[in-house]
């Protein structure tokens, strides 16, 4: 599949360090062309916004049914999945995440995420340091989360393990991650199936029991639904968690703004699409073409996988002035943290919502976010903390 | 075959045509909403809400930019850009005869 016309690079992009800090070497992807061969995964990326945004949303070119991750064993265990098919199998199971995760259904639950937001921030200490992943960051997306997938007990200890390897899964076989999410992906595909195999296992009226409907009811499949669950499982916590320790380091940097989003509430929510602009939690799917395909001048031959890179497209110079500045009065609407097109994220509605209820409630009690020591996690996919502390005053 | 790339205005393969968009002599930009595309996020309405409203029954409903109005034709491009399903085309001002 090699192309004369294409750039290539033999850059790492999933070693420790380069996945903690990839924003160098995504500028460098960028100023090769709009598409680079990366000869150590043997597919092609496209770094840059305009064609990016362009080849999400042909979905027909540039298909998701051979699977979205970069290695074999993956693409094989997750085929016929939402995020991994097409047309009218995907419709269908997508169907059954619009039903529960739409703006209409979330719109009962809006008070209740901003309760429970408001009593995450109001349990917290002032003028004293903090871990806020753990104190901040996960809190939230766990509460509202596991309770609207309806999960036990042993889902609920299990699940942000399960998380983490989930999106170690994606990564090419040569990464020891990668080895380790395969092995323990067991795990969670088996309770899935159990839960969703049984009656009663997940609380009526939840997300996780209207894919048990959506299977009574002849709309999807019974083989269908554990890949559903596993969707909710794993899709709704690491991100919206990184999402939210970027977000208090981003304003703990810039302190003006945050004083600015103090006095204009209303800013929040384009102020939350900028934190995802410049801080994508997802760096990255895969397509596969389905034809020969011109990017940009570069032909991509038919059956070229293809990484999608979000994070990098949400730095393009080409879209995007001063790119690498936060800058929460910028028009950040048409960023691609969440995907584009058939694929884009089906939960961002929730992720929103949780976010901004957020900062809704640490607008209102606090003036000041000090950052002190931090560390970045490591997982092939998502760009996080391991661990952020904080001075809230 | 080519990856049709414009950073104003994005090609849909298959379109629900916009019941509106299809009466004779108008003047107006046409804004075409693919239905199967929507996940009813409502963002094209909270870019601007003076263009597109959403119902709560997720059917979307538009204010077509006339085609002098330069500058609700913006308005209506802002709102289409935020859409993160790509459901919202807006096409160039013609007058159907």
């Amino acid at each position: 599949m090699r192309n004369a016309m294409l750039p290539e690079s033999d850059i790492d992009l999933f070693s420790d360090d380069n996945l903690r800090h990839p924003w160098d070497h995504y500028r460098a992807l960028r100023d090769q062309g709009p598409a680079v061969m990366l000869t150590r995964q043997n597919a092609v990326v496209l770094p840059r916004y305009h064609e990016l945004r362009a080849a999400l949303l042909d979905d027909k070119l540039f298909s998701s049914a051979s699977g979205v991750a970069l290695n074999d064993a993956a693409n094989q265990q997750m085929r016929g999945t939402v995020i991994a098919s097409d047309g009218a199998d995907h419709a269908r199971l997508r169907g059954v995440l619009r039903e529960s995760l739409s703006p209409r259904a979330l719109v009962q639950l809006g008070d209740e995420v901003q309760r429970r937001a408001d009593e995450i921030v109001a349990s917290l200490p002032a003028g004293q340091p903090i871990e806020a992943v753990e104190a901040i960051s996960r809190r939230l997306p766990l509460t509202i989360v596991l309770d609207l997938i309806g999960v036990d007990d042993f889902g609920r200890q299990h699940t942000l393990e399960w998380a983490d390897n989930s999106f170690n899964l994606f990564g090419p076989i040569t990464s020891p991650r990668t080895v380790k999410a395969l092995e323990s992906m067991q795990e969670v595909f088996v309770y899935a199936f159990e839960v969703t195999a049984q009656a009663g296992r997940l609380r009526p009226g939840s997300m996780g029991a209207a894919i048990v409907e959506a299977v009574r009811d002849g709309k999807i499949g019974p083989q269908e639904a554990p890949g559903l669950l596993v969707a909710y499982l794993t899709g709704g916590l690491d991100t919206t968690i990184a999402s939210i320790s970027h977000m208090l380091h981003l304003f703990a940097q810039h302190p003006d703004q945050w004083t600015m989003l103090r006095a204009k509430p209303d800013l929040i929510p384009a102020a939350y699409q900028e934190v995802l602009r410049l801080r994508s939690p997802a760096h990255w799917f895969t397509r596969f073409t389905t034809q020969d395909v011109d990017v940009g001048g570069t032909v991509l031959p038919a059956g070229t996988r293809t990484v999608m890179l979000f994070a990098s497209a949400n730095r393009d110079e080409r879209k995007w002035d001063h790119p690498d500045e936060f800058d929460i009065l910028r028009d950040a609407a048409d960023q691609l943290a969440f995907g584009y097109g058939r694929h884009a994220c089906a939960g961002q509605g929730l992720a929103r919502l949780e976010v901004i209820s957020l900062m809704n409630a640490l607008t209102r009690r606090f003036a000041r976010i000090e950052a002190g020591g931090s560390a970045l996690a490591v997982n092939n996919l998502i760009h996080g903390y391991a661990r952020l502390e904080v001075v809230l005053a | 075959m080519t990856l049709h790339m414009s950073p104003q205005q994005e090609t849909i393969p298959t379109l629900q045509i916009y019941p509106g968009t299809l009466a004779r002599g108008r003047k107006t930009v046409p804004i075409v909403w693919d239905k199967t595309r929507c996940d009813g996020f409502g963002l094209c309405q909270q870019a601007a809400p003076e263009i597109y409203r959403l119902d709560d029954k997720g059917e979307l409903h538009v204010h077509e930019p006339r085609a002098g109005d330069m500058a609700a034709q913006e308005r209506a491009r802002v709102g289409a850009r935020a859409c993160p399903s790509g459901a919202i085309t807006i096409g160039p001002a013609k007058t159907t005869t």
